[in-house]
């Protein structure tokens, strides 16, 4: 095995001990992934807030009972959970809903995206790498839509500009606007998935 | 540039009535921001759509740790050893119930062919539980059958010959 930086020597011990039953460390290691869950891999592909964090609530415990499985690799603990709550936020899009194009975006990304995690990485670091992807599949799906749709949500929802001055850089009434966004997120609901 | 006041085709075909009540409903909840609660569906979801989009370029750092504490918290208070056993082995304990009644219900029928329930014997009419006598309620046709049986037997002992 590739010698490890202190950093990620901890992490594998917290690893070991938690598989042993050491209840401290299993605390310390979702401690140290719960919020880079949520911010960067739960609540970009789920939105609403409350149901990230059952989601994440769900992720936490399947790792508690399933930790005896996990087999260390160079990568570290991240990437294993990362891929449990990935599939909780699939079969909770599955839930509500019938099969959408963001559930084969996630099957795809599942497959194919490998953020460049390793053992040991700060939580900043991981969040960042983890928000990059997000940012790709919305950027995709964004650049799908008819442009003055896509500049109504760059406008109104990233920038949080006020409605008037989104209508006014649009060149329509504020209750024109607010139709040119209503379409704006059906036609992104479509191209980047139903919640 | 179109007036203000037209549509703009490059916008799509015009808006009905009900598709413009839908956008200012939108938009109402969309001004809520995280704490937005709609309730028709339809709505949820393009909700959850821009919150997507905002969780993901702007991030919301007190909310997510807030949030990840509240859940790693709940995590933990569901994995404890004594919730982990019965979590876990509900379906064990729910079978082992379900045989500790099985075995009781059974019991008390085999009880119940050893001796019968005292209620249900008493509810009997007489008939049904005293010994039948001999001749007792017989029919004359019955009697008369008695009658020459009998003859038959003594003159049988007495040697034979009628």
């Amino acid at each position: 095995m590739a010698s490890l930086d202190p950093a990620g020597a901890e992490e594998q011990r917290l690893v070991e001990s938690a598989q042993r039953g050491d209840r401290e460390a299993l605390s310390a290691l979702l401690d140290r992934v719960a919020r880079p869950l949520y911010a960067a891999v739960i609540l970009p592909r789920v939105g609403a807030p409350a149901d990230a964090e059952d989601i994440l609530r769900d992720t936490l415990l399947r790792a508690m009972e399933r930790i005896e499985t996990f087999r260390w690799t160079g990568a570290g603990f991240f990437p294993w959970v990362r891929q449990i709550a990935v599939n909780l936020v699939i079969d909770h899009v599955r839930r509500n809903q019938r099969r959408s194009r963001l559930e084969e975006r996630f099957e795809r990304q599942a497959a194919d995206v490998t953020p460049l995690h390793h053992a040991g990485a700060e939580e900043a670091l991981i969040e960042q790498q983890e928000r990059a992807v997000s940012l790709r599949m919305m950027e995709s799906a964004l650049s799908e839509l008819n442009p003055r749709y896509r500049r109504a949500i760059e406008a109104r929802i990233i920038e949080e500009r006020s409605r008037e001055e989104c209508a006014g850089e649009l060149g329509v009434t504020v209750g024109n606007f607010d139709v040119i966004l209503h379409r704006a997120l059906t036609a992104l609901r479509k191209a980047y998935g139903v919640r | 540039m179109s007036s203000v006041n037209d549509w703009n085709p490059d916008d799509g075909p015009p808006p009905s009535p009900e598709e413009i009540a839908e956008a200012r409903a939108l938009e109402a909840h969309l001004a809520q921001g995280l704490d937005a609660r709609p309730k028709d569906p339809e709505v949820t979801e393009l909700v959850n759509v821009a919150l997507r989009v905002r969780a993901t370029t702007r991030p919301v750092d007190a909310l997510s740790a807030a949030a990840s504490r509240r859940a790693l918290r709940a995590a933990l208070d569901a994995d404890r050893p004594v919730a982990r056993v019965f979590r876990l082995r509900w379906g064990v304990a729910a079978a082992v119930a379900a045989a500790g009644v099985l075995a009781v219900a059974v019991g008390l029928q085999g009880r119940s062919h050893d001796r019968a329930p005292d209620g249900y014997a008493e509810a009997l009419p007489p008939a049904f539980v005293e010994a039948v006598q001999p001749g007792a309620g017989a029919a004359p046709s019955t009697r008369l059958f008695d009658r020459r049986l009998r003859r038959y037997r003594e003159s049988y002992l007495r040697g034979g010959a009628r």
